[in-house]
């Protein structure tokens, strides 16, 4: 019998994702994207703007179906949204006209079933908003509904934890307040995560292994493994080096996909 | 005029109820028509697209034209006045709860989705909620028409309401009698339109409580 570990928690396979767009031509955003990622790693997405990176959470999430190719999770073909696989926005997304506790609740009561309040009450413990259980998200900072955010996708106890930019809109130091409090969320959980982030840093702090990804149509340009020990120094020799490289492929990948588009130019001409 | 009012008062209240009947038996049931088909048009696009002109059609035919129309075919009674409120009060409120549903971010949809929450658990959690400013801003206006409404139909005929008793003044010159519907009528809009405002205090404690900070 297969060890469930040994199958990986995520595989795309040869995943393309194109749009239709209003004047009924087809938009590529996604071509030929293949990645496996292990039960409990820690993948980002780095990418220009419009490289298809939160398209692809939403594949992964099951929010929307690839063109061509396969995506599965745990051995199984993603089908639909399913809560096993928690999504997290740039944007909050608190219900406005729910308590924070209810907001956290929200996932179970969705489905149906029961919630126990000192379940609610753990999980806000747990991202440290104990004492805002029953504020309205207008009465909170940024960070502060960010967390409520990430307490309202962990009650689920999801597997996979896709993250969009969770930390986008936050200012540097709450950002990175932000990055030690999900480290210590999905470490030793047995989540495995898939981060989308602009942030090279956030991106080289939280990751086990880096996707740099070409502009639209976004395709894998390369794959940077981080293979630093936790708690990783932002300013350790080690980690500047490592960053100078992820930004060196970063370019790199910049100037590929203009160069594709070139290519591509010149054989429609042709 | 306040001199008329207070001599004929059992007369006024007398019209006065039979106009709030009818305005509120209308409003009603224009609310229940407006909800459900804007449920069922939001719901089904289909059906969105077909009916969505159609709507906009209804509204294009003026009143005063059909008005009489209720009558020749459903008399003098209660029936043509409540058809005329129905006919006022429905598309304020179907319409604009219509725009709000379609309006509802669709992040905090997608987010229910990807939580595996089913299209009525959607409905309930957050298009309905979300919706709610919308469809009370349509309810205002449709309070506020709901009086006018009960009363084109009572000019055009009837045995008693305020447009008849407004009617029947003019006829003898009675004007203080005239002034005095006017008013009544008025204060009557504006008293629909606070109660609606009130429920909107008491259905959306989330923007009371951002409004008092
Ligand atoms: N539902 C849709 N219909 C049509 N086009 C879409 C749709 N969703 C995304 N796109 C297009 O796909 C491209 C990629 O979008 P996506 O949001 O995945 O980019 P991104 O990499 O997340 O960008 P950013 O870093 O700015 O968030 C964009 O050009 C966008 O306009
Ligand atoms: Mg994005």
């Amino acid at each position: 019998m297969v060890k469930e570990k040994e199958i990986p928690a995520v595989v795309l396979k040869e995943v393309s994702k194109a749009f239709q767009q209003r004047n009924g031509r087809l938009l590529p955003v996604l071509t030929d994207v293949n990645l496996q990622i292990a039960h409990g790693e820690f993948v980002t997405l780095l990418g220009p703007s419009g490289c298809g990176k939160s398209t692809l959470l939403r594949l992964l999430a099951g929010l929307d179906t690839p063109t061509a190719g396969e995506i599965s999770v745990f051995g199984s073909p993603v089908r639909g949204p399913h809560p096993e696989r928690g999504l997290v926005f740039q944007d909050p997304t608190l219900f406005p006209w729910l308590t924070v506790s209810q907001n956290v609740a929200l996932g179970p009561t969705a489905r149906g079933l029961g919630v126990r309040r000192e379940e609610v009450l753990q999980f806000l413990e747990r991202v440290g908003l104990a004492d805002f259980a029953s504020a309205f998200p207008h009465q909170l900072s940024g960070g502060m509904a960010q967390r409520a955010a990430l307490a309202r996708v962990l009650i689920n106890h999801p597997r996979v934890l896709l993250l969009d930019e969770p930390f986008g809109a936050l200012d540097a130091f709450t950002r990175m307040d932000m990055q030690n409090l999900l480290r210590s969320l999905v470490a030793g959980e047995e989540i495995t995560t898939v981060l989308v982030t602009h942030d090279v840093d956030e991106a080289l702090f939280l990751s086990d292994r880096i996707v740099v990804l070409t502009p639209r149509p976004g395709r894998i340009r390369a794959i940077m493994p981080v293979s630093l020990p936790h708690p990783r120094d932002r300013s350790a020799p080690a980690f500047l080096k490592l960053r100078g490289e992820l930004l060196r492929l970063f370019a790199q990948a910049q100037e590929a996909g203009r160069e594709g588009k070139a290519g591509r130019l010149t054989n429609a001409a042709g | 005029m306040l001199a008329a009012l207070g001599e004929g008062w059992p007369l006024f209240w007398k019209h006065t109820s039979v106009t709030l009947y009818e305005s509120l038996l209308g409003f009603v049931l224009a609310v229940v028509l407006a909800l459900a088909l804007a449920l069922t048009m939001d719901a089904l696009p289909l059906v969105r697209q077909a009916l969505y002109p159609l709507l906009v059609t209804t509204q294009t035919v003026p009143i005063i034209s059909v008005a009489p129309l209720f009558l020749i075919w459903f008399g003098y009674g209660l029936l043509p006045k409540v058809l005329v409120v129905v006919l006022v009060c429905f598309f304020p409120v179907a319409v604009s709860l219509l725009e709000s549903l379609a309006a509802v971010d669709p992040e905090l949809i997608d987010l229910l989705r990807s939580m595996g929450a089913s299209r009525m658990a959607q409905l309930r959690l957050v298009k309905l909620p979300a919706a709610l400013p919308g469809l009370f801003s349509g309810l205002k206006i449709a309070a506020t028409y709901s009086i006018m409404g009960a009363v084109i139909g009572e000019w055009l005929g009837a045995q008693a309401g305020l447009g008849y008793y407004m009617t029947l003044s003019q006829r003898s010159f009675a004007t203080p009698r005239v002034f005095a519907v006017i008013v009544i009528i008025t204060v009557l809009s504006l008293a629909l339109f606070k109660v609606i405002e009130l429920a909107e205090y008491f259905a959306m404690p989330w923007q009371r409580l951002r409004s008092e900070e």
